[in-house]
């Protein structure tokens, strides 16, 4: 077994293959070796986040390993399992937050998921609906706006 | 150590209310990988909303989209927002045509028609450095070409049973459909299936014969097949015709619910005719094709050859093939028997000669014939009277007419009797049908007919005479050929109706009328005779 803390101090006990998930992780018990029992720190991530990355670990313990990247194949975001969808559905902010703490543990298929579900979000939506879906305000001058409408005339519409 | 050197950047024009980091709070290599997955077209929207996410976008394309990036000395005239743009716009610069293509020389988007039009105009910008760029943009948007082969073929190999690869590269016309500029919406894939599909039929139907090899057939013609001479070849071709027949009802696939199996027939028919001696195999080890019914006894009896099972039943086909032989056998000897009792060998007599020049070889091929042991009671010169074939023999048991089968076989005979005698003169064979003459009276009465000749010719000489004064000669022996079937007319309707008026059988013969009956007819043969001549 082993311990991880996060940023807030939980301690949080997990096995070995969930661990070894995290890149991170991972080299980091083959660099300390087994023998140590001392929680490893995570200071990049609250306790809470931690929670969530330990429950997709746990859930995709029993994969297969991955298959090697394909440089040719085209990236889709279309792949999703229905799962990992499902554990998707949360507050953006801590989407968000999961996705930081991917890529500071180096999780690469959490990462891709987050990715995925971010694109998911944006794909086919209007500047204004992009505004209001991740409540961002527009902070462009009327000058500004008036030369992206100009160039952005003709774009694909659908 | 992480993948990604991760800065949190947590940007001042972050105006989010919701907790955290949001998306414009993402590092710029998290919200490149994000935009991995989107469209230009999203990715130039997402460039509209605030200023963080303008500057995002606005990084060298090669980080966002994968593109060659953009060399620095000409960024100021080519931004990543430009590439973008054209990358996701949708009319042709020039006409109100769509179009996804973009010449990256001129940096505009233009239809294929356009650009046919204006390959003269001037780069965008002077200089190797633009040259070289703009022929790498065209080769990368050649790889989004490969992007969407690759989700034809995803699409593909999702149906019910999938489309493979192998199949859809056989396609000639799959890598057009690949090339195509237009976005691979579901309309688009819908059309672009009842392009392939009756090729994918066509090679799905080859595929299955060569993954079933036709076993049975092989173990019924043996290992000789593969030696591939032409006759085998078209031998082979034989089975493919059943095998296309049964393969016309298997039940493909909601895609492609009917199989068309005609133009391969069609094909098959031409290799087929291309090696007529086809019915001159012999296959081992106990049947002979080249026996008459043969043909038919394999289409009816197409069970003994269903590619779907393992193995053929040996000995039941056997069993089949020589009950069906036997009847054949029979029904053909009592068809010659009939004629040769009705002909008389004495009529023979009429045409001496004929016969008698080659009479060994029909005698050597009577005895190797089947029904020769049925017909052994005969002298052998009166079996080489019979000679022919026909359909109707092979009929079924219950629709077998033997009447019927004895007309046309007695008509053929008379044909060829008529044939011999006059050496294909269809005058003469007209002669013999007014005289009421034929093979059961023997066809005596060539001074009559010498007679009966020599009307027609005059009648004919005079239509010549008349009608084409200066060539009076060649005319003649024009329309001679015309009359006897051997014209240039494709068309022999009109040539038979003037036979039918100038024989010495129609009364009412009249040269003027026949001039005048046969105008257009005749003048065209004249014409020809004038070019010509």
């Amino acid at each position: 077994m082993v311990k991880i803390t996060s940023s807030d101090n939980q301690e949080f006990t997990i096995s070995k293959e969930i661990a070894n998930q995290s890149v991170l992780i991972k080299n980091m018990l083959e660099d300390v070796g087994e023998s140590d029992d001392q929680p490893i720190p995570l200071p990049n991530v609250s306790g809470a986040i931690l929670q969530k990355v330990i429950e997709y670990a746990t859930m995709h313990k029993d994969d297969p390993p991955p298959a090697p990247e394909d440089e040719t194949k085209l990236k889709t975001s279309e792949d999703i399992e229905e799962r990992d969808k499902e554990f998707m559905q949360l507050d953006q902010g801590t989407m968000f937050e999961i996705i930081l703490a991917a890529n500071y543990l180096d999780m690469k298929n959490l990462l891709d998921l987050g990715c995925k579900t971010v694109a998911n979000m944006i794909k086919g939506k209007s500047v204004e609906e992009v505004r209001k879906l991740f409540n961002i305000v527009n902070d462009f001058t009327p000058e500004e706006e008036e030369q992206i409408r100009k160039e952005n005339e003709w774009c694909e519409d659908r | 150590m992480p993948r990604r050197k991760s800065k949190r950047v947590i940007a001042a024009s972050n105006t989010n209310e919701i907790e955290g980091p949001g998306i414009c709070g993402l590092p710029t290599e998290l919200f490149d990988e994000v935009c991995l997955y989107l469209k230009p077209v999203d990715i130039l929207n997402l460039g509209c909303v605030n200023r963080r996410l303008a500057s995002l976008t606005t990084a060298d394309p090669v980080s966002i989209i994968g593109t060659p990036p953009i060399p620095q000395s000409m960024s100021q005239l080519v931004t990543a927002k430009k590439v973008l743009a054209l990358i996701s716009r949708v009319g042709c610069a020039f006409c109100p045509t769509k179009s996804k293509q973009v010449d990256w020389r001129t940096l505009q988007r233009l239809c294929s028609k356009c650009m046919k039009k204006r390959r003269n105009l001037e780069p965008a910008i002077v200089g190797d450095e633009f040259r070289d760029w703009s022929k790498e943009m065209k080769e990368s948007q050649n790889i989004s070409e490969s992007d969407r082969k690759r989700d034809i073929i995803d699409r593909f190999a999702t149906m019910d049973p999938p489309i493979t690869e192998e199949i859809l590269e056989c396609c000639s016309e799959f890598h057009r459909v690949c090339n195509v500029a237009t976005p691979l919406t579901n309309r688009v894939f819908t059309n672009l299936l009842r392009t392939l599909s009756p090729n994918i039929k066509a090679i799905r139907v080859i595929a299955t014969i060569i993954e079933c090899n036709y076993m049975n057939v092989d173990t019924l013609i043996g290992s000789r097949c593969f030696r591939y001479t032409a006759e085998e070849r078209a031998y082979y071709s034989k089975f493919h015709i059943l095998a296309f027949d049964i393969l016309k009802d298997y039940a493909w696939n909601d895609v492609f619910p009917t199989f068309d199996s005609s133009p391969y027939l069609k094909e098959i028919k031409i290799l087929w005719i291309e090696t007529p001696s086809v019915i001159d195999i012999t296959f081992s080890p106990v049947f002979k094709i080249k026996t008459l019914g043969a043909t038919e006894w394999f289409s009816r009896n197409r069970q003994f050859f269903d590619i779907k099972t393992d193995s053929w039943d040996e000995v039941a086909a056997k069993a089949s093939w020589e009950t069906w032989d036997t009847i054949i056998t029979a029904r053909k000897a009592s068809i010659y028997r009939h004629i040769i009792i009705n002909c008389k060998p004495a009529l023979l007599q009429d045409v001496p000669d004929r016969y008698a020049a080659d009479m060994n070889y029909h005698i050597d091929h009577f005895e190797g014939l089947q029904e020769w042991p049925l017909l052994a009671d005969f002298d052998t010169t009166a079996l080489c009277l019979v000679r022919g074939s026909n359909n109707q023999l092979t009929a079924i048991a219950e629709e077998y007419n033997e009447t019927k089968c004895l007309e046309t076989f007695a008509r053929i005979y008379n044909q060829k009797r008529v044939m011999a005698v006059s050496e294909g003169d269809i005058i003469m064979e007209k002669y013999f049908e007014s005289k009421g003459m034929n093979y059961t009276t023997g066809f005596q009465d060539m001074n009559t007919y010498s007679r009966w000749n020599q009307v027609m010719m005059n009648r004919l000489q005079n239509v010549t005479e008349k009608l084409c004064p200066q060539l009076p000669l060649r005319c003649f022996f024009m329309l001679l050929q015309e009359v006897q079937g051997n014209g240039k007319e494709a068309d022999f309707k009109n040539a038979r109706l003037l036979l039918e008026y100038l024989l010495p059988s129609n009364k009412s013969f009249n040269t003027s009328k026949a001039i005048k009956k046969f105008e257009s007819y005749l003048n065209k043969l004249v014409d020809h005779l004038s070019i010509t001549g």
